[in-house]
């Protein structure tokens, strides 16, 4: 092949649509990557999932400075045990697997609190959950920050299974494995809360 | 293996998971079979779904007028924290082979071996010196010409009371005992030549 020939033929070869294979690349891949030592691949991970896990722990927690703490030590942990996870294992996808790190995260923070309400002699402190926060964003209409209230007003486990269905979009099956529940309960849970939820409203 | 719909307990969890549109479709199918001909379950999909379709527009409401924060700036911090953790992991030591399990050696334990090598090493010098070399042989020499000198002396003197009879067998007696002297200080003189300690 002679140089003009070759040159033609770079010319006329379509260029390789890089950008594109990343685009489509999945949650585990990026994961495989990122457990090879790549922290690039950790950014693109933080990236994607920032709005899902962001929302889930703030309507967990009912507090954003909570959320964006709890948002951080999930992260953290993904790294400390990014080896051990299998993308085609029993730990499901990396998403399941990012929210039971986020799960287990929240639910840290629930026991070390109610140890610290026993320490402070049964006290009644204000909770933060459901209150507006200083310097709100948004003025909240009166139904907004009532739902706020009635989210808070949820047993703990209904309000995971209802938050963790609307925000990370994980099957019923998936939320089961997550919670570490049977799916009847997992069902069960979601049905009270979305009733429960509709009737604190209208009340 | 029984199929998911067998599995849910009740109406309600057949009834979410119908909405989820999580069932096989062999299931679906017997869903929709069952809501044709059971209105009570029509209703309770009804409200089940309204209820459903209310919680989402509720919760878009309130993520609508309640922002987080940008992402830029969680990203950028976690990134740093990524980027550390990148370094670390290539800066740390390969793993370590596993230790082998080593016996405590105490004071007294290398005392005593040091004396049984000392010990060893004396007996294998006393035993390779060529003194020593020869007197193990002599030895051996020594013990199986005096066995040979006996048997010797007896077989003579068999032979002379076979031979002389009974009257001379004290004159045939000191002759062989004669002959087995002679032996024996041919034997000496030999021992004697080689240095054989007495």
């Amino acid at each position: 092949m002679t140089a003009e020939t070759r040159s033609m033929t770079a010319v006329t070869e379509p260029i390789r649509p890089v950008l594109k294979t990343a685009e489509v690349e999945t949650d585990e891949s990026i994961a495989r990557r990122l457990r090879d030592g790549d922290s690039i691949a950790g950014e693109l991970l933080v990236k994607r999932f920032y709005e899902p896990l962001m929302r889930y722990l703030q309507r967990l927690t009912g507090n954003l400075h909570l959320a964006e703490e709890l948002h951080q030590q999930t992260w953290l942990s993904v790294l400390d045990h990014i080896d051990k996870f299998e993308p085609g294992g029993s730990s499901g996808g990396f998403k399941s697997w990012l929210f039971r790190i986020a799960t287990n995260k929240a639910n840290d923070l629930w026991r070390s609190r109610k140890r610290e309400k026993v320490a402070a002699g049964e006290l009644r402190i204000m909770p933060m959950e459901g209150l507006p926060e200083v310097g709100e964003r948004m003025e909240l209409t009166e139904q907004e920050q009532k739902l706020r209230l009635a989210i808070q007003q949820l047993p703990e486990a209904q309000r995971q299974v209802l938050t963790l269905r609307y925000y990370s979009n994980l099957k019923f099956v998936e939320i089961a494995q997550v919670l570490g529940c049977p799916l009847n309960t997992a069902l069960g849970r979601m049905h009270k809360a979305t009733l429960r939820l509709k009737q604190l409203m209208e009340s | 293996m029984p199929s998911l719909l067998q599995q849910l307990e009740n109406n309600e969890a057949v009834l979410m998971m119908y909405l989820a549109d999580e069932l096989s479709a062999e299931d679906r199918t017997e869903v929709d079979q069952m809501l044709a001909t059971d209105g009570g379950m029509r209703a309770e999909l009804a409200e089940l779904k309204a209820a459903q379709s209310w919680a989402d527009s509720a919760f878009r409401a309130l993520d609508r007028v309640d922002p987080l924060p940008s992402a830029i700036t969680t990203v950028n911090r976690l990134g740093r924290r990524f980027r550390q953790w990148q370094v670390d992991r290539m800066m740390a030591p390969v793993a370590e082979e596993p230790k082998r399990r080593r016996i405590k050696i105490t004071w007294w334990m290398s005392t005593a071996a040091s004396v049984a090598a000392a010990v060893v090493v004396m007996l294998f010098w006393w035993g390779m010196s060529p003194e020593n070399v020869q007197t193990n042989d002599n030895v051996a020499s020594t013990m199986t010409q005096s066995e040979t000198r006996e048997m010797n002396i007896r077989t003579r003197m068999s032979l002379q009371e076979d031979i002389i009879g009974d009257d001379s067998v004290y004159e045939a007696e000191h002759q062989a005992m004669t002959i087995a002297q002679r032996d024996a200080d041919t034997d000496d003189d030999v021992v004697s030549q080689q240095g054989v300690p007495h």
